[in-house]
């Protein structure tokens, strides 16, 4: 039964094959971006369980320990060379009786350009930030928030390799907060795309201090499910809807 | 930490407001669009969903109205609409516990040419200004069309019982619109004197897909300090407007519809009163505007329509 159920969805899964940094809502890798865009006029609603290993520094801390999160995003490609979200990030508080809960959170945009589409010889460049905007004190940052800036120049080029398809990405990134500099520098991965199931991608990343790993798979023409090890042992994962505009 | 959060909290705040929204467009291609005819009713329900996040005591505060209205087309482009709000749960306080009439509007649309298209209203807009007002549209040509807005209106409010001022603000705008066909994107620019009496501009941008239209703005505000308590007189966020199913609808008489589309807004510095115009329709959005589209065939109104007749009835 179970394996009649799992067939039928791989018959009525989509044909479209997307690719997700999905904790920001854009596509990438895992903590990693690239340079691929997702389709044009896709819009999308998602969720993600951020482990305590990928949020940032000492902000998601309570009593002295890191905690695991959660962030919840909508996103959207307008035209094919941009791609934006806006993000928000639990924070977990004390409350009463002893007992924690989420009470608040973080919000900021992501924003994605492609000035250089893939070609056959050349791959595509995308530029791109997250958490640009300081709401209190604008791009200077000077209010201690932008907990998740950074700045990034990613390259993406695709080969097909017979059993599937292979995507090369290197990236540089520049974190802006202290905290954050572990991920700095040239980062990048490889996904990998087997013939057998396009639907499915499987992620090996460098984030600059830890290498991650994952996969990701898109369902019923509209769910895209991620699941990841952090470092190789911490789990993050997350479900996006998507559905195009046109 | 706490006060960072707590600020960052306030400069945010959603707006989610779902509405009617169906007939009066016609189709300008093969489609017959949902126009409506000399006596029709229509009679629609929709729902408003707030939420704010100003508190570190709760993730999300929460208000839902139902916003059931009514729109007679009385013939010869006259309309009379009204809307009611009806309160079912509410985190925001006693000032919005009331079942209140929002809107009670009568308006004519009148063409001069093909080129000139004003509309006039009168009675209770919303956001708690009676009055008069005037639109005003002036396609240039396919791509580009100047658009202005004059409104002589009080304050009128039933949140708190029955209060109301002297009509004596003049509040106008005026502003230009690009549309590029190609990508069915738009640009406007508009800027003025809006009806808290602060002067101010604002540049939007929409990307108008099938039955949806998402868009970004920036907006400036002299009193943004005085009327938000905002730090900056700049302001900014995004909107989006979905028209929701069904998109083929029967005629009758008396028409009893769902809501017709859903606005989300959001603005970074949660300045809802800054740059702000009443509406005198109780279906009025950003995608389609203040004009039967049978008529002003500028801009959003050239893409397939929302909203058909079933079976292709005239």
């Amino acid at each position: 039964m179970r394996r009649s159920i799992l067939c039928l969805l791989l018959v009525v899964a989509g044909c479209v094959t997307l690719s997700a940094q999905q904790y920001t809502g854009l596509s990438g890798l895992l903590h990693v971006p690239s340079a691929e865009m997702r389709p044009e006029g896709e819009a999308r609603i998602g969720g993600h369980f951020l482990n305590r290993a990928i949020t940032p520094g000492k902000i998601f801390m309570l009593n002295g320990k890191k905690y695991h999160t959660f962030d919840y995003y909508l996103a959207i490609t307008p035209f094919k060379w941009v791609e934006v979200s806006y993000v928000c990030t639990a924070f977990l508080k004390n409350a009463p009786g002893g007992k924690t809960r989420f009470k608040s959170k973080d919000r900021y945009f992501s924003l994605k350009l492609n000035p250089l589409y893939e070609g056959k010889y050349w791959p595509a460049v995308a530029v791109g930030c997250n958490d640009l905007f300081d709401s209190r004190s604008g791009v200077d940052g000077n209010s201690g928030e932008l907990y998740f800036a950074n700045y990034y120049v990613a390259l993406t080029k695709h080969f097909g390799i017979g059993v599937g398809e292979l995507g090369t990405h290197l990236v540089y990134r520049y974190y802006r907060r202290e905290y954050n500099h572990r991920w700095n520098g040239v980062v990048g991965g490889l996904t990998f795309r087997p013939s057998f199931d396009r639907h499915l991608r499987a992620i090996v990343e460098w984030t600059g201090s830890e290498v991650n790993v994952g996969v990701d798979y898109e369902l019923l023409k509209h769910v895209l499910l991620q699941a990841s090890l952090l470092d190789g042992k911490h789990f993050s994962g997350g479900l996006s809807l998507y559905l195009n505009l046109f | 930490m706490e006060n960072q959060i707590l600020r960052k909290g306030i400069c945010s705040r959603w707006l989610l407001v779902l509405l009617g929204c169906c007939l009066g467009w016609p189709c300008r291609s093969q489609a017959q669009y949902a126009t409506p005819t000399a006596g029709q009713v229509d009679i629609f329900m929709g729902a408003e969903l707030h939420y704010r996040d100003i508190r570190l005591s709760r993730m999300y505060e929460v208000l839902v109205n139902l916003t059931p209205g009514v729109k007679w087309n009385l013939g010869k482009e006259w309309q009379a609409a009204a809307q009611v709000i009806i309160p079912v749960y509410n985190d925001y306080g006693d000032l919005y516990k009331r079942v209140r009439l929002n809107m009670a509007v009568l308006s004519k649309e009148l063409y001069v040419g093909d080129r000139h298209f004003l509309k006039f209203s009168g009675g209770l807009f919303d956001t708690h200004r009676y009055g008069l007002d005037v639109k005003y549209v002036f396609p240039v040509n396919a791509w580009l069309a100047l658009e202005g807005q004059v409104g002589w209106t009080g304050y009128c409010s039933m949140m708190t019982g029955w209060k109301a001022s002297a009509p004596q603000r003049i509040s106008a705008v005026a502003g230009v619109d690009l549309y590029l066909n190609r990508w069915n994107t738009e640009m406007r620019i508009t800027g003025g004197r809006y009806i808290y009496e602060d002067y101010g501009f604002m540049v939007e941008g929409f990307r108008h897909f099938r039955h949806c239209s998402v868009g970004a703005y920036v907006e400036y505000s002299d009193q943004a300090a005085a009327i938000n308590a905002s730090d900056s007189p700049w302001n900014g966020g995004f909107k989006v407007v979905m028209m929701i199913p069904p998109y083929r609808r029967s005629r009758h008489k008396v028409n009893i519809r769902p809501a017709s589309f859903f606005r989300l807004s959001y603005n970074i510095e949660a300045s809802n009163l800054t740059n702000l115009m009443y509406k005198t329709d109780p279906e009025e959005n950003e995608r389609e505007r203040w004009f039967n589209r049978d008529r002003l065939k500028w801009g959003a109104n050239t893409m397939e329509p929302d909203f058909v007749w079933k079976g292709g009835e005239k």
